[in-house]
């Protein structure tokens, strides 16, 4: 599949000059130094929440990175015409979809990489190393052992975990790529900044859509248990069933954070993986179908 | 087999129109639908260069675009090569320039080359040598390195001629390829079209630029608010007679040629020397016995065909009333 | 040219008023803001954990944390309060909701309700929580059981949590010792007297030495409180049946002690000797088990005598007071030495208040404060209650010393010991 590979170095290409990236690259940055900071208020579990707050700065930065170089991405394309002398060669739409889907995706897996360098930086600089040795050594091999975490990082169990959880974050964000790429097929980067943000937020909350159907039923029982009469099931139960099944269960690829830290081997159950993968698949679909049909101006 | 085959090809729009009244406030809502394109019939043969043209708005490009698939039409069909639109074999051998381009300004010339040329599927060897031909061609060795934000309009222009020749293609069309080009750029793309003919190539281009399809077009088509109102070689659109005669006379007085003011399409004097022009051949040669015999001098006499441009714009006011 | 400069001051001027103006506007807001008082609350309120949860959007952990540092800071702030332990707790929930293996929010928990604001019930809530959501850690039931010996006092509930703390294999083996030790402070003493004797045994076999000391003082507890015990529980009887208290010879010649179970010192001691000396070779665990049953007699004729301290042959035993009552059981049953001594004491204090009279010529002092030159004698009268957990005074009128233990220590004589 040359053509998708030559879409997606040339997306890539273009979303690494997008200014936003790094405003958002560097704030990423500040927030992973700062729970180092903020980590001294605390005597004890110094280091939960140094990793915590490192997970989840990786994880939510990673996200505003797809959302809002993605989001543009399609119809920039549109926009400014470039897409003419490319619909006119011999790529299919879907080629040049996934080309860009993965020129995104790419952008996203490199910047986490960058953050999570920084992480491990982080992480040694604050829990590993040595407090008497002077600052200038103690940063400097926290910078050269980021570097020897991030890639030997099958010869540390410490560190293996971490780049685990990362791993299935990465999966995470593949979902909320699609979703950019989908919205943005078909509309603004306005609207589609705002739908991508609702969709991860409803799928982090698929857990509790649920819980809300199971209390609109519990409701309607308990109405009609004052009065005697069949329950009758409301539309919103209805809608939330739907909606808990339709909406990304992302809550699932979370759950290995805690295994990170308190314990010493970080296990995901194979299903969740499959989960992750297919429905990406899904969105992709669903997204070349919107493209296929659309007129470009 | 026709390189290029369309029959009723439509096309059009919906537009919703609010229209409002001041006096008294009316707002009516109107279905309108724009027709870009209206039963379009052409057919192109192999080896031609096949000029579409028309006033802006008339729907050339939106005509290009539906060939390249970029919009569907309405209504109608097309063949490209004998194949429906969007066949993916054909599109191989297709090259497309599309009018006032943007390209991804970031790439340098010669990686915006490397990356169409990977779309069509060219090994790396291939690539290279092409993208060095190519260069050549349109004349921007130099400025292969460059970033494309830096290139003027012409540079982008040519650089996209370039990209549209990457595969070596069978079909060239051309949107309005000698937009913003000075006369030597204008020039150069009509050698690079006239070779592509040479080399058994099929051009189809639309232009608003009259003279320069006149010079290189075999058979012209003339869209007018979405209609084709004439198709056919040049020779046959224009009348093959005699429009008007250009007389240019010197050394006679200004009193001699004044009584023909009226009957002259227009008269001029330019150093010394008569500029007029006729559009009657007695008119002329009446001027030329009245000048012999007082004495002065023919400098030229040029009987003048009819120019595409005086066609198109008969054609025209002919359409409007 | 004039135009030009003209209104570039114009412009700057109409910068200048305005802005000029807006500052002026606001330096009013300003002063309104600094005379009006307002009380900021110093806590956040925050509703159920499922709402929390909810807004989390999955970086639950993230904020589990944030609340944690914010329920440090809360608990330093409102401490003292009446409030604090409701606000602790509820910090405690949300926080343990969000992020169930939270260890160190459950004992700060502890620590806050607990032994700052002594809640029982809320220990008992946040100890229950942390064994359903962290069922093999030990340091949550280690705080509970800490609070519950140390704090109130439940040796029950001490025993209980200890039980679960030592479900965690990592657990420090302080902790198992913990176990006997609250039953003994329950009353079962056989239970404890085994458990140390055993562990006793097994140090010595595995030639533990640092830890002999140790065993010598618990097995030394185990068997004074067992003894003092069997004494106390005798020794009501008595008076039950004849309305006055008993003395020990007594008790032994009224055949009390028959078929009452209760450790043969004199072996425990030589065994124990003997096989420090011999460096536990002889001691596997079979041995010991038999070591054990005959630790253990129940055909004492009379009360075996002193040296119930073990460790310390010179011993001279217990003795039942007749003074005691149910109200002062801290001396029902005690060693005579530590009356001795407080007799020592007492009469130092009355010499010294002798000397006083003698100086200002049949004077009665009155308070200690005049007599008592020897600032820790002052100390042992004024500020400690006395080893039986009564008070000191000084009766002025009577020129007397007296104890809320003891009507009148000085000339109090010390019964009969066995």
């Amino acid at each position: 599949m040359r053509e998708i590979l030559a879409i997606a170095k040339n997306t890539f290409k273009e979303a690494i000059r997008n200014r936003i990236l790094y405003v958002i690259l560097i704030f990423a940055l500040l927030l992973i130094m700062f729970s180092g900071v903020l980590s001294e208020l605390t005597i004890s579990s110094r280091d939960q929440i140094i990793k915590d707050m490192g997970f989840a700065a990786i994880n939510l930065f990673g996200v505003a990175i797809a959302v809002f170089v993605g989001v543009s991405l399609v119809y920039n394309e549109l926009e400014k015409k470039t897409i003419y002398t490319i619909v006119s060669k011999p790529i299919g739409r879907w080629q040049f979809l996934l080309g860009k889907y993965f020129g995104l995706l790419l952008t996203v897996w490199v910047n986490m990489l960058v953050m999570t360098y920084f992480f491990l930086v982080s992480l040694h600089f604050n829990i590993e190393a040595d407090p008497d040795s002077s600052l200038l050594q103690v940063l400097g091999g926290s910078l050269g052992k980021g570097f020897v975490n991030l890639f030997a990082w099958g010869a540390f169990e410490a560190t293996r975990n971490v780049m685990f959880v990362i791993a299935i974050s990465c999966l995470e964000l593949a979902i909320i790529t699609a979703f950019a790429i989908l919205f943005s097929s078909f509309s603004t980067p306005t609207l589609s900044m705002f739908l991508t943000v609702f969709t991860f937020v409803a799928g982090r909350s698929n857990e509790h859509i649920v819980r809300f159907a199971d209390h609109i039923m519990n409701n309607a029982h308990k109405i009609a248990a004052t009065g005697d009469t069949v329950p009758d099931v409301p539309f919103a139960y209805y809608f939330a069933e739907v909606a808990a099944h339709i909406m990304p269960n992302l809550g699932a690829f979370h759950r290995t954070v805690a295994q990170a830290i308190y314990e010493d081997k970080v296990q995901i159950w194979p299903g969740t993986l499959i989960y992750g993968v297919i429905y990406t698949a899904g969105i992709l679909c669903l997204s070349i179908l919107i493209f296929n049909r659309r007129n470009f101006k | 087999m026709w390189i290029i085959e369309t029959e009723n090809l439509s096309k059009y729009y919906v537009r919703d129109v609010i229209d409002t009244e001041f006096g008294r406030l009316q707002i009516k809502f109107r279905n309108r639908r724009t027709e870009a394109l209206k039963d379009l019939t052409i057919k192109v043969g192999e080896g031609e260069i096949f000029g579409l043209l028309g006033p802006n708005g008339a729907g050339k490009t939106t005509a290009i675009k539906i060939l390249m698939g970029i919009h569907f039409p309405t209504s109608g069909t097309a063949r490209l090569m004998g194949k429906p639109l969007g066949d993916r074999a054909v599109k191989k051998r297709i090259g497309f320039l599309p009018e006032n381009p943007y390209f991804y300004d970031y790439l340098k010339g010669w990686e915006f080359l490397d990356f169409y040329g990977q779309l069509y599927g060219m090994d790396r060897k291939t690539r290279r040598n092409k993208i060095e031909e190519l260069l050549d061609q349109v004349g921007l060795t130099e400025a292969a390195n460059r970033p494309l934000r830096g290139y003027s309009k012409g540079m982008n222009q040519r650089i996209g001629l370039a990209q549209a020749l990457m595969n070596d293609p069978d079909l060239v069309f051309l949107d309005e390829p000698q937009s913003g080009l000075d006369p030597f750029g204008r020039k150069d793309v009509r050698d690079i079209i006239i070779s592509l003919r040479e080399k058994g190539k099929t051009v189809f281009f639309s232009s608003h630029i009259l003279t320069d399809a006149e010079m290189i077009c075999d058979r012209v088509g003339i869209l007018f608010e979405g209609r084709l109102r004439s198709i056919g070689p040049l020779g046959k659109l224009l009348s093959s007679g005699v429009t008007e005669w250009e007389i240019v006379v010197r050394g006679v007085k200004d009193a001699t040629m004044e009584p023909w003011r009226e009957n002259l399409k227009r008269l001029s004097k330019v150093e010394g020397d008569f500029w007029a022009i006729a559009e009657k051949e007695e008119l002329t040669r009446e001027i030329i016995q009245r000048v012999v015999s007082e004495g002065g001098e023919l400098v030229s006499l040029t009987p003048r065909r009819e120019s595409l441009e005086d066609y198109f714009i008969r054609e025209m006011q002919g359409s409007k009333e | 040219m004039r135009k030009p400069i003209f209104s570039t001051i114009a412009l700057v001027l109409a910068c200048v008023a305005f802005l000029g103006g807006a500052a002026w506007i606001q330096h009013e807001n300003i002063y309104r803001w600094r005379t009006f008082f307002r009380k900021f609350r110093d806590t956040l309120y925050l509703p159920s954990s499922e709402y929390v949860r909810v807004t989390a959007t999955g970086y639950d952990m993230v904020v589990a944390d944030l609340l944690w540092l914010r329920m440090i800071q809360v608990f330093a702030a409102g401490w003292t309060t009446e409030d604090s332990p409701k606000q602790m707790k509820h910090y405690f929930d949300i926080v343990t909701d969000l992020n169930p293996r939270f260890v160190d929010a459950y004992s700060f928990a502890i620590m806050a309700v607990g032994e700052e604001h002594r809640q029982t019930e809320m220990v008992q809530d946040i100890v229950a929580k942390a064994v359903r959501n962290n069922p093999f850690r030990y340091e949550i039931p280690y705080e509970g059981a800490f609070y519950a010996n140390w704090k109130i006092e439940d040796a029950q509930l001490a025993e209980f949590y200890a039980r679960l703390a030592v479900m965690d294999p990592n657990v420090p083996n302080y902790v198992r010792r913990w176990i006997q030790f609250f039953e003994l402070k329950q009353g079962k003493y056989r239970v404890a007297f085994e458990k140390y004797l055993s562990d006793y045994l097994r140090d010595i076999a595995a030639n533990n030495h640092q830890l002999y000391g140790i065993h010598n003082a618990h097995l030394n507890r185990a068997i004074n409180d067992w003894f003092k015990d069997e004494l106390r529980q005798r020794a009501i009887e008595w008076k039950d049946e004849r309305g006055v208290y008993p003395t020990v010879d007594e008790l032994n010649a009224g055949g009390r002690f028959l078929e009452v179970e209760l450790p043969d010192v004199v072996y425990i001691r030589n065994l124990i000797n003997a096989s420090i000396e011999h460096g536990g070779r002889v001691l596997t665990d079979e041995n010991i088990m038999n070591h054990l049953n005959r630790a253990l007699r129940d055909d004492w004729v009379v009360l075996p005598p002193g040296p119930y301290e073990f460790q310390e042959p010179s011993f001279p035993g217990f003795v039942v007071w007749p003074y005691w009552d149910e109200d002062n059981e801290f001396f029902a049953i005690s060693s005579a030495e530590a009356v001795d001594r407080m007799k020592y004491v007492a009469n130092n204090a009355i010499t010294d208040a002798e000397a006083y009279q003698e100086a200002r010529g049949g004077q009665c002092p009155s308070e200690f404060s005049e007599f008592i030159t020897a600032p820790e004698l002052l100390e042992f009268f004024t500020e400690y209650v006395d080893p039986f957990g009564g008070n000191w005074s000084w009766d002025a009128e009577n020129c007397e010393i007296v104890s809320s233990s003891f009507p009148n220590i000085t000339t109090m004589t010390v019964p009969a010991i066995r």
